[in-house]
């Protein structure tokens, strides 16, 4: 014990480098996630397209939007993706969403903070895979599913619980890592079936 | 034996004069940050509490600032929500409590007592505990030596 004791300064330093090499490109604001586990929360929002309608209704609640799948056919779950115009970022992720949609997924988008006008110019420029859009322009479902800036990504399960959380770019890789297993403890279909391959990201 | 002076007494007073002031300013640090007026809530109670929450209530979306000095959106949100909840009569650990849901630990600077936290609060603790037991049997060290 006496002959460590010179070393101890040299020991906590090894152990707090530790720490911070640890941390060194962990992001903590996306580890926030304080919904997950809860139930999607209550909402009332007009809408910004309805792929199903011609003419939208004006309006829809939580009640409305989980009765629409459940009168769709089997229990799945959903997805909803906070997008606008003005993140460079959903430019990006939009391939992807996609491509989620045409696996099958029921995509709901939540367009945030945005104009109407610029919405719908994005939806024109990249393609429409999203089943609905509710239209969140001053953010207030946003805030209350914890939703700090677009993009960002949720699975919902049937009944309305929340089960992943996103806050960032959507690809395969994420897919894969965080909503792969929930989604088969719903379904048991995985959404892609041909397995990942490394490369082809 | 006089030991020999190292430094004059004029320089000495001068180092103490530049480290009052600089402590001075170091104190004036945290107001110098909070740049965003609070709102009217025309009660001076209601907006100190505000002052309160608006400090200890951490931006999700910043490194490392409080809502009452953040211009990001999500702060501004999240102010017009302080101040909605508090004009609601909600209190402010419920006020702290609807931000943690939403947002996570994260979003505040005076972290709750719970099992994943207990690291955080204990550590300084045990840490203290360490120095003082380092202190203690290098004391008793020296002290057997001259024993010896």
């Amino acid at each position: 014990m006496k002959k460590l004791l010179p070393f101890t300064p040299f020991l906590i330093f090894i152990a707090l480098a530790g720490v911070f090499y640890a941390s060194i490109g962990r992001n903590p604001t996306l580890n926030a996630n304080g919904m997950v586990g809860k139930m999607f929360p209550a909402f009332n929002l007009p809408l910004l397209i309805d792929r199903n309608e011609p003419i939208p209704a004006t309006s829809i609640n939580l009640e409305q939007l989980i009765l629409r799948f459940q009168k769709q056919g089997e229990q799945r779950p959903w997805l909803l993706n906070v997008w606008a115009s003005w993140c460079p970022q959903c430019y990006h992720e939009h391939q992807f969403i996609t491509s989620l949609a045409d696996a099958g997924a029921i995509v709901v988008g939540l367009n945030y903070k945005d104009e109407t006008e610029n919405g719908l110019g994005f939806l024109n420029k990249m393609g429409n895979p999203y089943d609905i859009i509710l239209a969140d322009q001053e953010g207030a479902l946003g805030f209350d599913l914890g939703v700090s800036g677009a993009p960002e990504t949720f699975l919902i399960d049937p009944k309305g619980r929340i089960l992943v959380r996103h806050a960032g770019v959507i690809d395969r890789e994420v897919w894969q890592q965080k909503f792969a297993s929930h989604w088969q403890t719903v379904t048991t279909k995985p959404l892609f079936e041909e397995p990942l391959r490394s490369s082809a990201l | 034996m006089q030991v020999k002076k190292l430094y004059s007494t004029k320089l000495v007073g001068f180092l103490k004069i530049v480290f009052l002031i600089s402590f001075y300013f170091f104190l004036l640090s945290p107001k110098v940050q909070a740049v965003i007026e609070p709102p009217m809530l025309n009660d001076p109670q209601l907006e100190q509490r505000y002052r309160q929450l608006a400090e200890v209530l951490r931006c999700p979306k910043c490194q490392n600032q409080n809502i009452s000095s953040s211009d990001a959106p999500i702060a501004t949100d999240m102010r017009h929500k302080v101040e909605n909840l508090l004009l609601e009569g909600k209190s402010n650990n419920e006020i702290e409590s609807y931000m943690i849901e939403r947002y996570g630990d994260f979003v505040t600077y005076d972290p709750p007592l719970r099992p994943r936290t207990l690291v955080l609060w204990f550590a300084p603790l045990l840490f203290f505990g360490f120095i003082a037991t380092c202190f203690w049997v290098g004391f008793r060290g020296r002290q057997g030596s001259t024993d010896e």
